[in-house]
């Protein structure tokens, strides 16, 4: 009769450690119309996480169900332009099942020319 | 004969708060459960079925799977009324409340829908007579003066026997759409029995003259596919209403005036140059 030798199991752990983002959308989320994730629930939770920092703006588009915005961004580019060049990015990747997760940096550029 | 909301709507329903997830609600439809009314904070958000659940990821919270809208709407409602609510917005859902505004069911377009086919005449498309008395009751309630137009085929005993029943299955039909053709939308035509249509509609008597001329001469007109001219004739009767003067018993008016209409339909006949015929216009409360 064969004789067996008992192996050994090993289990490697690593461990990834970074700051957890508040509020976790950053600056946009665009919202697929079948995404796990509606507008309703995500309102809810920027409502709980970031209160008063963010508009949902629901849209009528063949797969994008809303956009929610960060509003200090619409203060900067009214939301009309700001959603416009918002959807025309996402919907270049994203299809309804998907949630995308936007940031957008924005720069002021100010020139003036004074008497002496 | 004219049957109500609480009669035909769906009684199983849950409430659900407006957090539970799809997949939960999912298997809460194996329970035997139709629709479900999402609340929050005592307030109704709207109304879920199987058709928002089945579209919706099962991740998400029932006020996500919310798509339609929804009307509270009293239980004493018709299925007439229901259906008329809900064919200009057959996404909406009817909460049907009694009296002490408890839920006691839910409707949607499918149900209302199944509900009127019975009412509906398979070979015409047109209403049966049930529909007669939920139109006379509305114009009786709602106007001054309302007119029925009782029409009969003339000759079409002696049609089925010359050409067969089939085709006198198909002038009924061809009837049927010039009728729909040549009626303003607010009133509709039914098949009252064999080859008799009436109509019930908030018109003066010159108004209904004018139309069941209109009728006539199309019918007249008309090449009907069987290749045979067919004519019709039409009774009329009016009847006007002090609206001062409170009226209990809405079905014997609406016998009363059919009955009135109809034996016109029959001097129509005789009336060889026009097949129209009126009793002209009657006082209301007179027939009560």
């Amino acid at each position: 009769m064969n004789k067996y030798e008992e192996g050994t199991r090993k289990v490697e752990i690593n461990m990834r450690l970074s700051e957890f983002e508040v509020p976790p959308i950053q600056d946009v989320l665009v919202v697929g119309k079948k995404a796990p994730i509606g507008p309703e629930a995500a309102r809810r939770m920027v409502d709980v996480l970031s209160p008063e920092q963010y508009d949902i703006i629901r849209i009528d588009h063949p797969f994008i169900e809303a956009v929610i915005i960060r509003k200090a961004l619409c203060r900067i580019i009214s939301p009309d332009k700001i959603l416009k060049l918002i959807i025309e990015e996402s919907e270049k990747i994203m299809d309804e099942d998907m949630l995308i997760k936007m940031q957008m940096d924005i720069s002021l550029n100010i020139s003036k020319v004074v008497d002496l | 004969m004219i049957n109500e909301l609480m009669n035909i709507t769906s009684a199983k329903f849950k409430f659900i708060d407006a957090c539970t997830s799809v997949r939960k609600t999912i298997q809460l439809l194996d329970k035997g459960f139709d629709f479900f009314v999402v609340t929050e904070d005592n307030s109704i958000l709207g109304v879920l079925s199987a058709k928002e659940l089945l579209k919706s990821h099962p991740n998400r919270i029932a006020a996500d799977a919310l798509k339609s809208e929804y009307e509270i709407v009293p239980s004493a409602l018709t299925v007439w009324e229901a259906y008329e609510k809900l064919e200009q917005k057959p996404e909406t859902y009817l909460i049907v409340v009694d009296n002490g505004n408890n839920i006691t069911g839910i409707a949607d377009y499918s149900i209302i829908r199944f509900a009127i086919s019975k009412y509906i005449d398979p070979l015409t498309g047109l209403f049966k007579s049930d529909f007669l008395y939920y139109q006379g009751i509305q114009s009786l309630k709602n106007h001054e003066e309302i007119s029925v137009l009782f029409l009969d085929i003339n000759e079409f005993g002696l049609i089925n026997k010359k050409y067969g029943h089939i085709n006198g299955n198909i002038i009924l039909s061809e009837i049927s759409s010039l009728l729909k053709q040549n009626t303003p939308p607010f009133s509709s035509w039914c098949r009252f029995g064999g080859d008799e249509f009436a109509m019930i509609a908030s018109m003066q008597l010159e108004e209904s003259m004018e139309l069941a001329q209109k009728i006539v001469e199309s019918i007249s007109e008309h090449r009907f596919s069987i290749g045979v001219p067919i004519s019709v004739s039409i009774g009329i009767a009016s009847g006007r209403r002090n609206k001062n003067q409170q009226l209990n018993n809405y079905i014997k008016i609406i016998n009363n005036l059919i009955n009135k209409a109809s034996l016109e339909s029959t001097k129509a006949k005789k009336a060889l140059t026009c097949y129209l015929s009126s009793c002209g216009c009657l006082d209301i409360n007179e027939i009560a």
